[in-house]
């Protein structure tokens, strides 16, 4: 009956939400450019450039720095909604384009990060509930404590080192190795677009280079996917629902994948979704260690040149991933959990 | 009449800090088809731990001895598998409706996951779904298969579940508590309920409860337990009438006269003077003994053992205070 229309009410509902954020997200970055002492033009271009009459008239131009706030505020948004989100105070290029090239680049570094985090962390912390207390556990406990506690840049040049130099089992830094042409864009991730362009070498190339700071950055991810996949599990486990599988007579593989791991997603999805902070944390000391060309190299370099442009630009490519993983967890919820579409 | 469940000597222990506790010990129980089996004793006394043997499902900290008979075969260690019996030859239901159905999945779905190994196609096992949400009173059962557990009350999650339970045709039904948890204005329909299918479909059932009006109302034959062990066992009506162990007699001597206004609570055992002896602090001789006004010195050295008390009583009583000569007599004249 009422239970399809309600979800696709649910996805609505939670869409609406999601446009409001990120509304709210760009209407406080034009109030914090605003807010930032000194006068707008030479935060937005740089002393060094405010000086020049030329460059001054075209950004009052450009944003209306003339006109009442309310409509600078309207300028801001038409601006932002196009696409428009000035020009690098360090590039000297539009930060749409920066932005353009360095968001697929982190997108398939983080999604690689994420598939790994998430693949390994269910199936180490399903199998260290199942055998709690047993030899797996601990071993699993011994991995995850590790792993919390390896600082992320030391891991990431240890893996460097081991794996590029030393074994030369993995290509150095970057998106390709020397003298290899990216594959035709298509959707600016290498990887598919070389699948796409069907060059299965400049793929294997561009895959090696996503692996090992793919891996480093999956490490902290996974060891807290892990654990919380182990007490999910477990908890779950002593459910009344359980006994009642198994008073059923179906088979103990049957109750673990049917019904304990699909009650255990509903935390573990929360879990993955809160994780993205980390991974984007991570991102910025992975990418530069690496030199992958990504936001968190970009947001790195855009702080430590001050520059306010690219920052507000980056800032609000991070806020719409934001809102989107956090619409995906939400309808996820509602998709794994029935209890959740109703409130 | 032939048992249909017999259990004999049961014993179960559960891994405890040092070695492992003995939690039941030594229970007889046994079950007719299109009767039903009470087991009443208070918190602790080893209910749920024996009903769950009875179907493998306790966890690994628990190993049980003894023998556990389904028509005569031999179920579990040394005979055929509980995997083979659970939910096909002998189904329980349990407590809390409100958790004992998987939240995530659609009523449909756990009405026919376990019908394939019966050879039935899904869609024969759908159509049977619904015969038994009608048989269990579920109002628009084509509704119901699409629902999921949350959309439903308290009563009706238990009859769901008891369809459920009924999917594979068993011939044993164990409820444990089945409505503890419930409303008391939803209780008696469950009850109808599983005394209608006991009937119509020759069910054993055995029903654990702490409501004495319950088991007057439900059950054909009455097994007391007392800290692990079987007290007495008897037609329901004659042990309710006449109790023969001291631990009975205080029991039903708490309940009060005529129908509760409550609709039963107050009926639930009253507690007992003294200290409830649990398996983990069981004393010696008998286990009543502390609390029991008829106790003599050698009640605390002795075990009694189950003894016959005539027209198919049993009692385990070093005292026997009821003892009556009436009782004699009746029975020799038979
Ligand atoms: N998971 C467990 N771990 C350890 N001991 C247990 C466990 N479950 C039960 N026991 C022990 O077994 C004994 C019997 O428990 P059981 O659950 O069978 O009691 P019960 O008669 O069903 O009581 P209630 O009326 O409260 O349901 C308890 O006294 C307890 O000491
Ligand atoms: S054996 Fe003794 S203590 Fe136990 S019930 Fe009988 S009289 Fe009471
Ligand atoms: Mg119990």
């Amino acid at each position: 009956m009422g239970v399809r229309s309600s979800f696709w009410l649910f996805v609505i509902k939670r869409l609406g939400i999601s446009v409001f954020l990120l509304w709210g997200v760009a209407t406080i970055m034009f109030l914090a450019a605003r807010l930032v002492p000194g006068d707008v033009i030479s935060v937005m271009l740089g002393e060094e450039a405010a000086a020049d009459p030329v460059a001054r008239q075209a950004m009052i131009e450009r944003f209306g720095l003339d006109r009442p706030v309310p409509e600078q505020y309207y300028l801001h948004m038409t601006n932002l909604v196009q696409g428009d989100f000035g020009i690098s105070m360090r590039t000297r290029g539009p930060v749409a384009d920066e932005l353009a090239r360095a968001v697929p680049a982190s997108l398939e570094l983080g999604i690689l990060a994420g598939l790994i985090s998430a693949i390994l962390g269910i199936f180490l912390g399903t199998l260290s509930a199942l055998q709690r207390g047993k030899l797996a556990d601990q071993l699993i406990r011994v991995v995850t404590v590790t792993g919390i506690s390896v600082p992320l840049f030391w891991l990431a040049l240890v893996a460097l080192y081991v794996f590029s130099f030393k074994l030369q089992m993995f290509p150095g830094i970057g998106r390709l190795s020397p003298g290899v042409a990216p594959p035709p864009t298509a959707t600016g991730m290498y990887t598919i677009d070389a699948l796409l362009a069907g060059q299965l070498g400049t793929f294997a190339d561009a895959f090696m280079h996503l692996l090992i700071p793919g891996a480093v950055l999956a490490v902290f991810t996974m060891t807290l996917i892990t654990r919380f996949t182990r007490s999910a599990v477990l908890e779950v486990l002593n459910e009344d629902y359980v006994r009642t599988a198994r008073a059923k007579g179906l088979t103990s593989v049957r109750i673990l994948f049917a019904h304990v791991l699909r009650a255990a997603f509903v935390p573990i999805v929360t879990v993955i979704g809160i994780m993205f902070g980390a991974v984007l944390a991570g991102a910025v000391l992975v990418e530069e260690i690496f030199n992958f060309p990504g936001i968190g190299q970009m947001m790195f370099r855009s702080a430590v040149f001050l520059d306010m442009p690219g920052m507000i630009g980056i800032g609000l490519v991070v806020a719409v991933i934001y809102v989107g993983i956090s619409f995906v967890t939400d309808i996820l919820y509602g998709v794994i959990d029935p209890r959740i579409r109703v409130s | 009449m032939d048992n249909l469940l017999e259990v004999k000597d049961l014993k179960i222990w559960v891994a405890g800090a040092a070695r492992p506790i003995l939690v039941v010990d030594g229970v007889d129980l046994q079950v007719r088809a299109g009767s039903v089996l009470g087991i009443a004793g208070e918190s602790g006394s080893g209910k749920s731990i024996s009903a769950q043997s009875l179907i493998g499902i306790l966890g690994e900290k628990f190993v049980y001895e003894g023998e556990i008979r389904l028509e005569g075969r031999l179920i579990g260690d040394g005979g055929e598998p509980f995997a083979a019996i659970r939910g096909r030859e002998i189904s329980m239901i349990f407590q809390d409706p409100l958790n004992s159905l998987h939240p995530q999945i659609q009523i449909g779905k756990q009405l026919t996951e376990h019908a394939g190994r019966s050879g039935q196609d899904s869609r024969k096992a759908d159509k049977r779904a619904r015969e038994l949400l009608r048989e269990v009173r579920i109002p628009d059962p084509d509704w119901a298969m699409k629902a999921y557990p949350h959309q439903f009350s308290g009563g009706m999650r238990q009859r769901i579940a008891i369809a459920m339970a009924l999917v594979g045709d068993p011939k044993v039904l164990i409820a444990d508590e089945p409505t503890t948890a419930l409303d008391v204005t939803v209780q008696a329909g469950v009850l109808r309920l599983i005394k209608r299918l006991c009937v119509e479909r020759d069910l054993g059932v055995m029903i654990i409860t702490h409501d004495l009006g319950v088991m007057n109302a439900m059950a054909d034959d009455l097994t007391v337990m007392y800290a692990g062990r079987v007290v007495e066992s008897g037609p329901a009506t004659q042990v309710l009438q006449s109790p023969r162990h001291p631990y009975t007699e205080q029991l039903v001597g708490s309940l009060p006269a005529g129908p509760a206004r409550d609709g039963g609570r107050a009926r639930n055992m009253r507690a007992i003077a003294g200290e409830p002896a649990t398996p983990r602090n069981r004393p010696a001789g008998c286990a009543f003994h502390p609390r029991c006004p008829w106790a003599e010195d050698r009640c605390a050295v002795t075990v009694p053992p189950v003894e016959y008390r005539g027209e198919g009583r049993r009692s385990a009583c070093l005292v026997d205070p009821f003892f009556s000569v009436d009782d004699v007599r009746k029975a020799a004249a038979r």
